[in-house]
Protein backbone atom coordinates (compact mmCIF):
# COMPACT_ATOMS: atom_id res chain seq x y z
CA UNK A 1 0.00 0.00 0.00
CA UNK A 2 2.57 2.62 0.60
CA UNK A 3 4.39 1.46 -2.44
CA UNK A 4 1.14 2.54 -4.44
CA UNK A 5 0.83 5.74 -2.46
CA UNK A 6 4.29 6.33 -3.56
CA UNK A 7 3.97 5.91 -7.09
CA UNK A 8 0.47 8.09 -7.01
CA UNK A 9 2.95 10.30 -5.55
CA UNK A 10 5.09 10.90 -8.17
CA UNK A 11 2.10 10.58 -10.96
CA UNK A 12 0.67 13.93 -8.87
CA UNK A 13 4.04 15.39 -9.81
CA UNK A 14 3.88 14.68 -13.22
CA UNK A 15 0.42 15.43 -13.86
CA UNK A 16 1.36 19.08 -12.00
CA UNK A 17 4.05 19.79 -14.38
CA UNK A 18 1.88 18.91 -17.28
CA UNK A 19 -0.58 21.12 -15.98
CA UNK A 20 2.17 24.45 -15.34
CA UNK A 21 4.12 23.56 -18.51
CA UNK A 22 2.54 26.08 -20.56
CA UNK A 23 2.31 28.65 -18.53
CA UNK A 24 5.87 28.90 -17.68
CA UNK A 25 6.80 28.61 -20.50
CA UNK A 26 4.69 31.68 -21.89
CA UNK A 27 6.65 33.52 -19.13
CA UNK A 28 10.14 32.33 -20.06
CA UNK A 29 9.60 33.21 -23.42
CA UNK A 30 8.81 36.73 -23.03
CA UNK A 31 12.15 37.64 -22.04
CA UNK A 32 13.77 35.98 -24.71
CA UNK A 33 15.68 37.78 -27.01
CA UNK A 34 15.40 37.52 -31.26
CA UNK A 35 11.99 36.94 -32.72
CA UNK A 36 12.13 32.78 -33.06
CA UNK A 37 10.03 31.06 -30.34
CA UNK A 38 12.68 28.05 -29.87
CA UNK A 39 15.15 26.74 -27.58
CA UNK A 40 18.26 27.62 -26.43
CA UNK A 41 17.87 30.33 -24.78
CA UNK A 42 20.66 32.97 -25.05
CA UNK A 43 19.94 36.29 -23.08
CA UNK A 44 16.80 38.03 -21.37
CA UNK A 45 15.24 41.12 -22.29
CA UNK A 46 12.11 43.30 -21.31
CA UNK A 47 11.87 44.75 -24.93
CA UNK A 48 8.58 42.68 -25.67
CA UNK A 49 7.04 44.25 -22.67
CA UNK A 50 8.34 48.47 -23.17
CA UNK A 51 10.27 48.42 -26.23
CA UNK A 52 9.50 50.80 -29.10
CA UNK A 53 7.42 49.12 -31.52
CA UNK A 54 9.01 48.18 -35.00
CA UNK A 55 7.53 46.82 -38.23
CA UNK A 56 4.86 45.89 -36.41
CA UNK A 57 6.26 42.91 -35.17
CA UNK A 58 8.90 43.98 -32.51
CA UNK A 59 9.01 45.85 -29.53
CA UNK A 60 6.78 46.10 -26.24
CA UNK A 61 3.00 45.27 -26.40
CA UNK A 62 2.16 48.28 -24.22
CA UNK A 63 3.11 50.18 -27.83
CA UNK A 64 0.41 48.10 -29.59
CA UNK A 65 -2.42 49.96 -29.81
CA UNK A 66 -4.25 46.67 -31.30
CA UNK A 67 -3.39 45.01 -28.18
CA UNK A 68 -4.13 47.83 -25.76
CA UNK A 69 -7.33 48.60 -27.06
CA UNK A 70 -8.48 44.84 -26.95
CA UNK A 71 -7.37 44.16 -23.67
CA UNK A 72 -9.51 46.73 -22.10
CA UNK A 73 -12.59 45.84 -24.35
CA UNK A 74 -11.93 42.26 -22.65
CA UNK A 75 -11.80 44.18 -18.97
CA UNK A 76 -14.67 45.91 -19.51
CA UNK A 77 -16.75 42.92 -21.34
CA UNK A 78 -15.57 41.05 -18.50
CA UNK A 79 -16.42 43.16 -15.36
CA UNK A 80 -20.09 43.66 -17.07
CA UNK A 81 -20.76 40.24 -17.26
CA UNK A 82 -19.38 39.39 -13.86
CA UNK A 83 -21.73 41.86 -12.54
CA UNK A 84 -24.87 40.52 -14.48
CA UNK A 85 -23.89 37.09 -13.81
CA UNK A 86 -23.89 37.63 -10.26
CA UNK A 87 -27.01 39.57 -9.90
CA UNK A 88 -28.87 36.91 -11.91
CA UNK A 89 -27.12 33.62 -10.40
CA UNK A 90 -27.78 34.40 -7.01
CA UNK A 91 -31.44 35.40 -7.59
CA UNK A 92 -32.41 32.61 -9.52
CA UNK A 93 -30.39 30.41 -7.20
CA UNK A 94 -32.53 31.91 -4.34
CA UNK A 95 -36.29 31.12 -5.73
CA UNK A 96 -35.11 28.19 -7.17
CA UNK A 97 -35.12 26.38 -3.41
CA UNK A 98 -38.68 26.77 -3.87
CA UNK A 99 -41.48 25.10 -4.93
CA UNK A 100 -43.11 26.51 -7.97
CA UNK A 101 -44.44 25.75 -11.34
CA UNK A 102 -42.08 26.30 -14.28
CA UNK A 103 -38.88 25.50 -12.00
CA UNK A 104 -37.55 22.93 -13.60
CA UNK A 105 -38.19 24.53 -17.20
CA UNK A 106 -35.91 27.25 -15.61
CA UNK A 107 -33.24 25.15 -14.43
CA UNK A 108 -33.02 22.76 -17.64
CA UNK A 109 -33.57 25.90 -19.77
CA UNK A 110 -30.34 27.37 -17.95
CA UNK A 111 -27.99 24.89 -18.08
CA UNK A 112 -28.46 24.45 -22.28
CA UNK A 113 -26.65 27.48 -22.14
CA UNK A 114 -23.53 25.37 -21.26
CA UNK A 115 -24.66 22.12 -22.66
CA UNK A 116 -25.16 23.66 -26.61
CA UNK A 117 -22.22 23.82 -28.40
CA UNK A 118 -20.44 27.08 -28.21
CA UNK A 119 -19.58 26.91 -31.83
CA UNK A 120 -23.48 26.26 -32.75
CA UNK A 121 -24.56 28.61 -30.08
CA UNK A 122 -22.17 31.50 -31.50
CA UNK A 123 -23.13 31.35 -34.78
CA UNK A 124 -27.12 31.05 -34.12
CA UNK A 125 -26.64 34.07 -32.55
CA UNK A 126 -23.80 35.59 -35.10
CA UNK A 127 -27.34 34.57 -37.63
CA UNK A 128 -30.20 35.89 -35.36
CA UNK A 129 -27.59 39.81 -34.79
CA UNK A 130 -27.39 39.52 -38.47
CA UNK A 131 -31.27 39.10 -39.72
CA UNK A 132 -32.32 41.63 -37.06
CA UNK A 133 -29.49 44.18 -38.21
CA UNK A 134 -28.30 44.57 -34.97
CA UNK A 135 -24.61 45.83 -35.60
CA UNK A 136 -21.99 43.55 -33.55
CA UNK A 137 -20.90 45.32 -30.29
CA UNK A 138 -19.90 44.81 -26.59
CA UNK A 139 -23.40 43.98 -25.22
CA UNK A 140 -23.71 41.17 -28.32
CA UNK A 141 -20.36 39.71 -26.97
CA UNK A 142 -21.21 40.50 -22.94
CA UNK A 143 -25.03 38.70 -23.38
CA UNK A 144 -23.51 35.37 -25.00
CA UNK A 145 -21.02 35.26 -22.58
CA UNK A 146 -23.51 35.34 -19.72
CA UNK A 147 -25.72 32.70 -21.22
CA UNK A 148 -22.15 30.66 -21.20
CA UNK A 149 -21.02 31.95 -17.40
CA UNK A 150 -24.74 31.77 -15.60
CA UNK A 151 -24.85 27.65 -15.30
CA UNK A 152 -21.83 27.48 -14.19
CA UNK A 153 -22.34 29.84 -11.31
CA UNK A 154 -25.98 28.49 -10.49
CA UNK A 155 -24.68 24.89 -10.06
CA UNK A 156 -21.51 26.07 -8.10
CA UNK A 157 -24.18 27.97 -5.84
CA UNK A 158 -26.98 25.35 -5.61
CA UNK A 159 -24.24 22.44 -4.97
CA UNK A 160 -22.87 24.63 -1.83
CA UNK A 161 -25.91 26.66 0.09
CA UNK A 162 -25.99 26.65 3.81
CA UNK A 163 -28.23 23.71 4.51
CA UNK A 164 -30.46 25.57 7.45
CA UNK A 165 -30.46 28.59 5.27
CA UNK A 166 -34.64 28.68 4.64
CA UNK A 167 -35.06 27.79 8.51
CA UNK A 168 -32.79 30.59 9.71
CA UNK A 169 -34.93 33.00 6.76
CA UNK A 170 -37.79 31.82 8.59
CA UNK A 171 -36.84 32.75 11.81
CA UNK A 172 -35.88 36.45 10.64
CA UNK A 173 -40.00 36.30 9.29
CA UNK A 174 -41.10 35.41 12.32
CA UNK A 175 -39.37 38.93 13.84
CA UNK A 176 -41.78 40.54 11.54
CA UNK A 177 -38.80 41.78 9.39
CA UNK A 178 -39.05 42.47 5.95
CA UNK A 179 -38.31 40.44 2.74
CA UNK A 180 -35.53 43.26 2.00
CA UNK A 181 -34.08 42.94 5.55
CA UNK A 182 -34.14 39.03 5.64
CA UNK A 183 -32.08 38.69 2.19
CA UNK A 184 -29.74 42.09 3.77
CA UNK A 185 -28.91 40.81 7.31
CA UNK A 186 -29.70 36.93 7.11
CA UNK A 187 -29.74 35.60 4.02
CA UNK A 188 -26.74 37.20 2.23
CA UNK A 189 -24.22 37.73 4.95
CA UNK A 190 -24.53 33.63 4.65
CA UNK A 191 -24.21 32.91 1.42
CA UNK A 192 -21.68 35.99 0.49
CA UNK A 193 -18.76 33.32 -0.45
CA UNK A 194 -21.14 31.77 -3.02
CA UNK A 195 -21.83 35.12 -4.37
CA UNK A 196 -18.29 35.97 -4.58
CA UNK A 197 -17.17 33.24 -5.75
CA UNK A 198 -19.78 33.06 -8.56
CA UNK A 199 -18.68 36.35 -9.59
CA UNK A 200 -15.08 35.12 -9.84
CA UNK A 201 -16.30 32.47 -12.40
CA UNK A 202 -18.11 34.88 -14.44
CA UNK A 203 -15.14 37.15 -14.34
CA UNK A 204 -12.54 34.30 -15.20
CA UNK A 205 -14.84 32.34 -17.60
CA UNK A 206 -15.84 35.66 -19.56
CA UNK A 207 -11.90 36.63 -19.34
CA UNK A 208 -11.30 33.59 -21.33
CA UNK A 209 -13.71 32.86 -23.56
CA UNK A 210 -12.74 32.73 -27.76
CA UNK A 211 -15.42 30.33 -29.23
CA UNK A 212 -18.30 31.80 -29.00
CA UNK A 213 -16.95 35.51 -28.90
CA UNK A 214 -15.04 34.87 -32.21
CA UNK A 215 -18.34 34.88 -34.12
CA UNK A 216 -20.10 37.56 -32.19
CA UNK A 217 -17.22 40.25 -30.98
CA UNK A 218 -17.38 43.48 -33.14
CA UNK A 219 -14.80 43.33 -36.12
CA UNK A 220 -11.97 46.00 -35.63
CA UNK A 221 -11.87 46.20 -32.30
CA UNK A 222 -11.87 42.27 -30.82
CA UNK A 223 -11.69 41.21 -27.10
CA UNK A 224 -8.20 40.10 -26.10
CA UNK A 225 -8.64 35.91 -26.37
CA UNK A 226 -9.94 36.65 -30.15
CA UNK A 227 -7.13 39.21 -31.38
CA UNK A 228 -4.68 36.48 -29.69
CA UNK A 229 -6.77 33.28 -31.07
CA UNK A 230 -6.38 34.74 -34.81
CA UNK A 231 -2.58 35.69 -34.13
CA UNK A 232 -2.46 32.55 -33.26
CA UNK A 233 -3.69 29.81 -36.06
CA UNK A 234 -0.87 27.83 -37.56
CA UNK A 235 2.01 30.36 -36.74
CA UNK A 236 3.82 31.32 -33.80
CA UNK A 237 3.03 34.63 -32.64
CA UNK A 238 5.54 37.55 -32.21
CA UNK A 239 7.41 37.47 -28.47
CA UNK A 240 5.27 40.13 -27.25
CA UNK A 241 1.85 38.35 -27.07
CA UNK A 242 4.39 36.09 -24.83
CA UNK A 243 5.01 39.44 -22.27
CA UNK A 244 1.10 40.58 -22.78
CA UNK A 245 0.23 36.81 -21.69
CA UNK A 246 2.46 36.91 -18.63
CA UNK A 247 1.65 39.95 -17.41
CA UNK A 248 -2.50 39.10 -17.25
CA UNK A 249 -1.48 35.99 -15.74
CA UNK A 250 0.04 37.28 -12.92
CA UNK A 251 -2.74 39.73 -12.42
CA UNK A 252 -5.36 37.69 -12.62
CA UNK A 253 -3.16 35.26 -10.36
CA UNK A 254 -3.00 37.93 -7.80
CA UNK A 255 -6.87 39.00 -7.94
CA UNK A 256 -7.61 35.23 -7.51
CA UNK A 257 -5.57 34.77 -4.54
CA UNK A 258 -6.50 37.82 -2.64
CA UNK A 259 -10.14 36.67 -3.76
CA UNK A 260 -9.46 32.97 -2.43
CA UNK A 261 -8.04 34.60 0.90
CA UNK A 262 -11.20 36.89 1.22
CA UNK A 263 -13.04 33.77 0.52
CA UNK A 264 -11.92 31.35 2.80
CA UNK A 265 -11.31 34.40 5.75
CA UNK A 266 -14.76 35.22 5.52
CA UNK A 267 -16.20 31.75 6.53
CA UNK A 268 -14.57 31.34 9.66
CA UNK B 1 -63.60 45.14 -4.76
CA UNK B 2 -62.06 41.37 -2.86
CA UNK B 3 -60.83 40.89 -6.71
CA UNK B 4 -59.17 43.61 -7.48
CA UNK B 5 -56.95 43.14 -4.08
CA UNK B 6 -56.36 39.88 -5.25
CA UNK B 7 -55.03 41.27 -7.77
CA UNK B 8 -52.79 43.77 -6.40
CA UNK B 9 -51.68 41.36 -4.46
CA UNK B 10 -50.92 38.84 -7.42
CA UNK B 11 -49.19 41.74 -9.11
CA UNK B 12 -47.36 42.59 -5.94
CA UNK B 13 -45.65 38.95 -5.12
CA UNK B 14 -44.66 39.03 -8.91
CA UNK B 15 -42.90 42.08 -8.90
CA UNK B 16 -40.89 40.72 -5.58
CA UNK B 17 -37.47 41.44 -6.51
CA UNK B 18 -36.61 37.71 -6.80
CA UNK B 19 -38.94 36.40 -9.52
CA UNK B 20 -37.84 39.76 -10.95
CA UNK B 21 -34.66 38.10 -11.59
CA UNK B 22 -35.91 34.96 -12.59
CA UNK B 23 -37.77 36.73 -15.17
CA UNK B 24 -34.85 38.56 -16.23
CA UNK B 25 -32.44 35.51 -15.93
CA UNK B 26 -35.32 33.57 -18.42
CA UNK B 27 -35.44 36.49 -20.43
CA UNK B 28 -32.00 36.79 -21.48
CA UNK B 29 -31.94 33.01 -21.65
CA UNK B 30 -34.75 33.13 -23.82
CA UNK B 31 -33.26 36.25 -26.01
CA UNK B 32 -29.90 34.77 -26.55
CA UNK B 33 -30.16 31.27 -26.59
CA UNK B 34 -34.05 29.63 -27.63
CA UNK B 35 -34.29 32.63 -29.86
CA UNK B 36 -31.30 32.34 -31.99
CA UNK B 37 -31.69 28.69 -32.24
CA UNK B 38 -34.90 28.79 -33.60
CA UNK B 39 -33.72 31.75 -35.95
CA UNK B 40 -30.94 29.14 -36.44
CA UNK B 41 -33.25 26.23 -37.18
CA UNK B 42 -35.38 28.63 -39.47
CA UNK B 43 -32.47 29.61 -41.51
CA UNK B 44 -31.08 25.85 -41.81
CA UNK B 45 -34.11 25.04 -43.62
CA UNK B 46 -34.36 28.01 -46.23
CA UNK B 47 -32.61 28.16 -50.02
CA UNK B 48 -30.04 30.63 -50.18
CA UNK B 49 -28.18 32.02 -53.26
CA UNK B 50 -24.45 32.61 -51.75
CA UNK B 51 -23.22 35.00 -54.36
CA UNK B 52 -26.05 37.61 -53.71
CA UNK B 53 -26.42 36.25 -50.38
CA UNK B 54 -30.07 36.83 -50.24
CA UNK B 55 -32.53 34.23 -48.39
CA UNK B 56 -35.59 33.21 -50.29
CA UNK B 57 -38.54 32.07 -48.50
CA UNK B 58 -39.25 28.73 -49.85
CA UNK B 59 -37.93 25.77 -47.61
CA UNK B 60 -35.93 23.06 -48.21
CA UNK B 61 -34.01 20.33 -46.75
CA UNK B 62 -31.02 20.32 -49.21
CA UNK B 63 -28.69 22.11 -46.66
CA UNK B 64 -28.96 19.54 -44.86
CA UNK B 65 -28.26 16.96 -47.46
CA UNK B 66 -25.48 18.91 -47.69
CA UNK B 67 -24.07 18.43 -44.27
CA UNK B 68 -24.42 14.40 -45.00
CA UNK B 69 -21.29 14.93 -46.53
CA UNK B 70 -19.54 16.01 -43.51
CA UNK B 71 -20.96 12.61 -42.04
CA UNK B 72 -17.42 11.20 -41.96
CA UNK B 73 -15.75 14.25 -39.91
CA UNK B 74 -18.82 14.58 -37.65
CA UNK B 75 -18.26 10.53 -36.48
CA UNK B 76 -14.70 11.01 -36.75
CA UNK B 77 -14.99 13.65 -33.86
CA UNK B 78 -17.23 12.09 -31.87
CA UNK B 79 -14.73 9.08 -32.29
CA UNK B 80 -11.82 11.35 -30.71
CA UNK B 81 -14.26 12.99 -28.25
CA UNK B 82 -14.90 9.25 -27.19
CA UNK B 83 -11.15 8.51 -27.11
CA UNK B 84 -10.45 11.75 -24.84
CA UNK B 85 -12.80 10.85 -22.33
CA UNK B 86 -11.49 7.06 -22.07
CA UNK B 87 -7.74 8.46 -21.64
CA UNK B 88 -9.16 11.27 -19.46
CA UNK B 89 -10.91 8.98 -17.28
CA UNK B 90 -7.80 6.34 -16.74
CA UNK B 91 -5.66 9.58 -16.40
CA UNK B 92 -7.91 11.48 -13.51
CA UNK B 93 -9.13 8.79 -11.70
CA UNK B 94 -5.62 8.06 -9.95
CA UNK B 95 -4.69 11.54 -9.32
CA UNK B 96 -8.87 11.85 -7.86
CA UNK B 97 -8.09 8.87 -5.72
CA UNK B 98 -4.64 10.48 -4.61
CA UNK B 99 -6.17 13.29 -3.22
CA UNK B 100 -9.16 12.36 -1.75
CA UNK B 101 -8.01 8.84 -0.37
CA UNK B 102 -4.13 9.03 0.12
CA UNK B 103 -3.93 12.58 1.13
CA UNK B 104 -5.62 12.69 4.44
CA UNK B 105 -5.76 15.95 5.94
CA UNK B 106 -8.78 18.06 4.11
CA UNK B 107 -7.12 21.46 4.15
CA UNK B 108 -3.40 19.92 2.27
CA UNK B 109 -6.32 18.41 -0.16
CA UNK B 110 -7.83 22.05 -0.81
CA UNK B 111 -4.63 23.45 -1.37
CA UNK B 112 -3.53 20.89 -3.54
CA UNK B 113 -6.55 20.99 -5.83
CA UNK B 114 -6.14 25.08 -5.75
CA UNK B 115 -2.14 24.59 -6.95
CA UNK B 116 -3.52 22.54 -9.91
CA UNK B 117 -6.88 24.94 -10.54
CA UNK B 118 -4.59 28.05 -10.41
CA UNK B 119 -3.32 28.06 -14.19
CA UNK B 120 -6.81 27.31 -15.72
CA UNK B 121 -8.04 30.72 -14.29
CA UNK B 122 -5.38 31.83 -16.86
CA UNK B 123 -6.90 32.91 -20.12
CA UNK B 124 -7.41 30.06 -22.15
CA UNK B 125 -5.98 31.98 -25.42
CA UNK B 126 -2.71 32.75 -23.07
CA UNK B 127 -2.00 29.18 -22.00
CA UNK B 128 -2.65 27.97 -26.30
CA UNK B 129 0.35 30.42 -27.11
CA UNK B 130 2.72 27.96 -24.99
CA UNK B 131 2.23 25.21 -27.67
CA UNK B 132 4.80 26.60 -29.83
CA UNK B 133 7.70 26.79 -27.34
CA UNK B 134 6.61 23.55 -25.79
CA UNK B 135 5.73 21.27 -28.85
CA UNK B 136 7.70 23.12 -31.63
CA UNK B 137 10.32 21.58 -33.75
CA UNK B 138 13.03 23.17 -31.34
CA UNK B 139 10.73 23.26 -28.54
CA UNK B 140 10.95 22.06 -24.91
CA UNK B 141 10.56 18.30 -25.39
CA UNK B 142 12.58 17.66 -28.74
CA UNK B 143 15.09 19.99 -26.87
CA UNK B 144 15.08 17.57 -23.38
CA UNK B 145 14.96 14.47 -25.51
CA UNK B 146 17.68 15.35 -28.11
CA UNK B 147 19.94 16.56 -25.08
CA UNK B 148 19.46 13.70 -23.37
CA UNK B 149 20.03 10.89 -26.39
CA UNK B 150 23.27 13.29 -27.25
CA UNK B 151 24.00 13.00 -23.88
CA UNK B 152 24.34 8.83 -24.26
CA UNK B 153 25.99 9.02 -27.43
CA UNK B 154 22.91 8.56 -29.75
CA UNK B 155 22.03 10.91 -32.68
CA UNK B 156 18.80 12.08 -32.61
CA UNK B 157 16.66 13.98 -35.24
CA UNK B 158 13.54 16.43 -33.67
CA UNK B 159 10.33 15.03 -34.79
CA UNK B 160 7.34 17.02 -35.63
CA UNK B 161 5.24 17.58 -32.88
CA UNK B 162 3.22 20.80 -32.93
CA UNK B 163 0.76 20.32 -36.44
CA UNK B 164 -0.02 16.67 -35.85
CA UNK B 165 -3.35 14.81 -34.25
CA UNK B 166 -0.71 14.01 -31.21
CA UNK B 167 -0.36 18.14 -30.62
CA UNK B 168 -4.36 17.92 -30.67
CA UNK B 169 -4.53 15.28 -27.99
CA UNK B 170 -1.87 16.36 -25.96
CA UNK B 171 -3.23 20.22 -25.71
CA UNK B 172 -6.80 18.43 -25.40
CA UNK B 173 -5.41 16.26 -22.02
CA UNK B 174 -3.85 19.07 -20.65
CA UNK B 175 -7.19 21.79 -20.97
CA UNK B 176 -9.42 18.96 -19.89
CA UNK B 177 -7.94 16.63 -17.33
CA UNK B 178 -9.02 18.75 -14.26
CA UNK B 179 -12.86 19.00 -15.95
CA UNK B 180 -12.40 15.21 -15.04
CA UNK B 181 -10.79 15.23 -11.83
CA UNK B 182 -12.56 17.55 -9.77
CA UNK B 183 -16.25 16.35 -10.19
CA UNK B 184 -14.29 11.95 -9.41
CA UNK B 185 -12.83 14.21 -6.26
CA UNK B 186 -15.70 15.25 -5.16
CA UNK B 187 -17.75 12.01 -5.60
CA UNK B 188 -15.03 10.88 -3.79
CA UNK B 189 -15.40 13.26 -1.28
CA UNK B 190 -18.56 11.55 -0.34
CA UNK B 191 -17.63 7.72 0.09
CA UNK B 192 -17.76 7.12 3.49
CA UNK B 193 -14.42 5.07 4.37
CA UNK B 194 -16.39 2.72 6.54
CA UNK B 195 -17.82 0.75 3.57
CA UNK B 196 -13.81 0.21 2.70
CA UNK B 197 -13.64 -1.36 6.13
CA UNK B 198 -16.96 -3.64 5.91
CA UNK B 199 -16.27 -4.84 2.78
CA UNK B 200 -12.73 -5.48 3.95
CA UNK B 201 -14.94 -7.54 7.20
CA UNK B 202 -16.52 -9.29 4.73
CA UNK B 203 -13.92 -10.58 2.92
CA UNK B 204 -14.02 -8.82 -0.26
CA UNK B 205 -10.77 -8.76 -2.58
CA UNK B 206 -9.01 -5.80 -3.30
CA UNK B 207 -10.13 -5.42 -7.10
CA UNK B 208 -13.64 -6.51 -5.17
CA UNK B 209 -13.28 -3.70 -3.06
CA UNK B 210 -12.20 -1.36 -5.96
CA UNK B 211 -14.82 -2.10 -8.24
CA UNK B 212 -17.90 -2.38 -5.88
CA UNK B 213 -17.53 0.50 -3.79
CA UNK B 214 -14.92 3.18 -5.18
CA UNK B 215 -15.37 2.43 -8.95
CA UNK B 216 -19.45 2.30 -8.59
CA UNK B 217 -19.95 5.68 -5.84
CA UNK B 218 -17.83 7.57 -8.14
CA UNK B 219 -19.55 7.15 -11.07
CA UNK B 220 -21.85 10.37 -10.88
CA UNK B 221 -18.49 12.13 -11.16
CA UNK B 222 -16.97 10.15 -14.09
CA UNK B 223 -20.51 10.92 -15.82
CA UNK B 224 -20.39 14.43 -15.17
CA UNK B 225 -16.37 14.99 -15.97
CA UNK B 226 -17.63 12.82 -19.32
CA UNK B 227 -20.59 14.94 -19.85
CA UNK B 228 -18.43 18.18 -19.35
CA UNK B 229 -15.35 16.88 -21.57
CA UNK B 230 -17.59 15.65 -24.68
CA UNK B 231 -19.67 18.93 -25.05
CA UNK B 232 -16.03 21.60 -24.71
CA UNK B 233 -14.09 18.59 -27.05
CA UNK B 234 -16.83 18.14 -29.85
CA UNK B 235 -17.54 21.72 -30.35
CA UNK B 236 -13.96 22.96 -30.15
CA UNK B 237 -12.19 24.44 -33.04
CA UNK B 238 -9.89 26.82 -32.23
CA UNK B 239 -7.32 23.55 -30.35
CA UNK B 240 -7.00 21.88 -34.05
CA UNK B 241 -7.04 25.54 -35.53
CA UNK B 242 -3.97 26.19 -33.43
CA UNK B 243 -1.78 22.71 -33.08
CA UNK B 244 -3.95 20.47 -35.32
CA UNK B 245 -2.47 21.05 -38.64
CA UNK B 246 -5.27 19.47 -40.81
CA UNK B 247 -6.36 18.08 -37.95
CA UNK B 248 -10.27 18.29 -38.62
CA UNK B 249 -13.24 18.64 -36.16
CA UNK B 250 -16.90 19.13 -37.35
CA UNK B 251 -15.77 22.45 -35.31
CA UNK B 252 -13.60 23.51 -37.92
CA UNK B 253 -16.22 22.70 -40.58
CA UNK B 254 -18.15 25.20 -39.54
CA UNK B 255 -16.02 27.74 -38.95
CA UNK B 256 -14.90 27.44 -42.58
CA UNK B 257 -18.50 27.06 -44.29
CA UNK B 258 -18.96 30.30 -42.28
CA UNK B 259 -16.02 31.64 -44.00
CA UNK B 260 -16.87 30.51 -47.08
CA UNK B 261 -20.28 32.72 -46.48
CA UNK B 262 -22.01 29.20 -46.88
CA UNK B 263 -24.20 30.02 -43.62
CA UNK B 264 -27.38 27.81 -43.89
CA UNK B 265 -25.17 25.08 -44.76
CA UNK B 266 -23.21 25.61 -41.95
CA UNK B 267 -25.92 26.26 -39.45
CA UNK B 268 -27.59 23.14 -40.76
CA UNK B 269 -24.08 21.68 -39.31
CA UNK B 270 -24.70 23.24 -35.93
CA UNK B 271 -27.83 22.14 -35.59
CA UNK B 272 -26.86 18.62 -35.84
CA UNK B 273 -24.25 19.08 -33.20
CA UNK B 274 -26.92 20.87 -31.05
CA UNK B 275 -28.71 17.88 -31.05
CA UNK B 276 -25.92 14.91 -31.17
CA UNK B 277 -24.43 16.84 -27.69
CA UNK B 278 -28.39 16.83 -26.31
CA UNK B 279 -28.72 12.98 -26.88
CA UNK B 280 -25.07 12.50 -25.54
CA UNK B 281 -25.70 14.02 -22.20
CA UNK B 282 -29.19 12.46 -22.35
CA UNK B 283 -27.79 9.15 -22.42
CA UNK B 284 -24.91 10.11 -19.91
CA UNK B 285 -27.22 11.07 -17.46
CA UNK B 286 -28.74 7.47 -17.67
CA UNK B 287 -26.04 5.53 -16.90
CA UNK B 288 -26.50 7.02 -13.29
CA UNK B 289 -28.30 9.72 -10.70
CA UNK B 290 -26.08 13.16 -11.22
CA UNK B 291 -28.04 14.96 -8.11
CA UNK B 292 -26.41 12.36 -5.75
CA UNK B 293 -23.69 14.75 -6.72
CA UNK B 294 -25.41 18.25 -6.00
CA UNK B 295 -26.92 17.43 -3.11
Amino acid sequence: MARLNKILCVYFIIIAILIYLPIIHVIVFSFKTGAGISYPLERLTLDWYIGPTKMGWFGGFINDKMIVSSLWNSLYIAIVVMIITTLLVTMTALALRREFRGRDFIFYVTLLGFIIPGVSLGLCNLVLFQLLKIPLSMWTCVFVQVVYAVPFGLILMLARFEPRLARYEEAARLHRASEWQVFKNVTFPLIRPQVLSAALFGFVLSLGEVVRSFFVAPHGSPTLPVLIYSQLTSQPPSPKYYALGTVVSIVSIVLLFISAILLTWKRQ
Amino acid sequence: MTNTMMRGKRIRKLVKASNLFVISSLFITIIFLLLPFIFGLIVSLLTYTPGARVYEVSFTIENYLYALRYWSIIYSTIGYSLLLIAILITLAFPLAYFLSFVIKSERIQFILLFFLLTPFLIDWSIRMMAWYPVLGERGFFNYLISWIFNSLGIPWTPIKMIHTSFAVFFTWIQSYILFMTVPIYFAMLKIDPILVKAAETLRAGKLQRFYHIIFKLSLPGIVVGSIFVFVMSMADYATPAIVGGGFMTIGLVIVELVGWLLWPQALAISLVLIFIALAAVYLMLKVTDIRRLIY
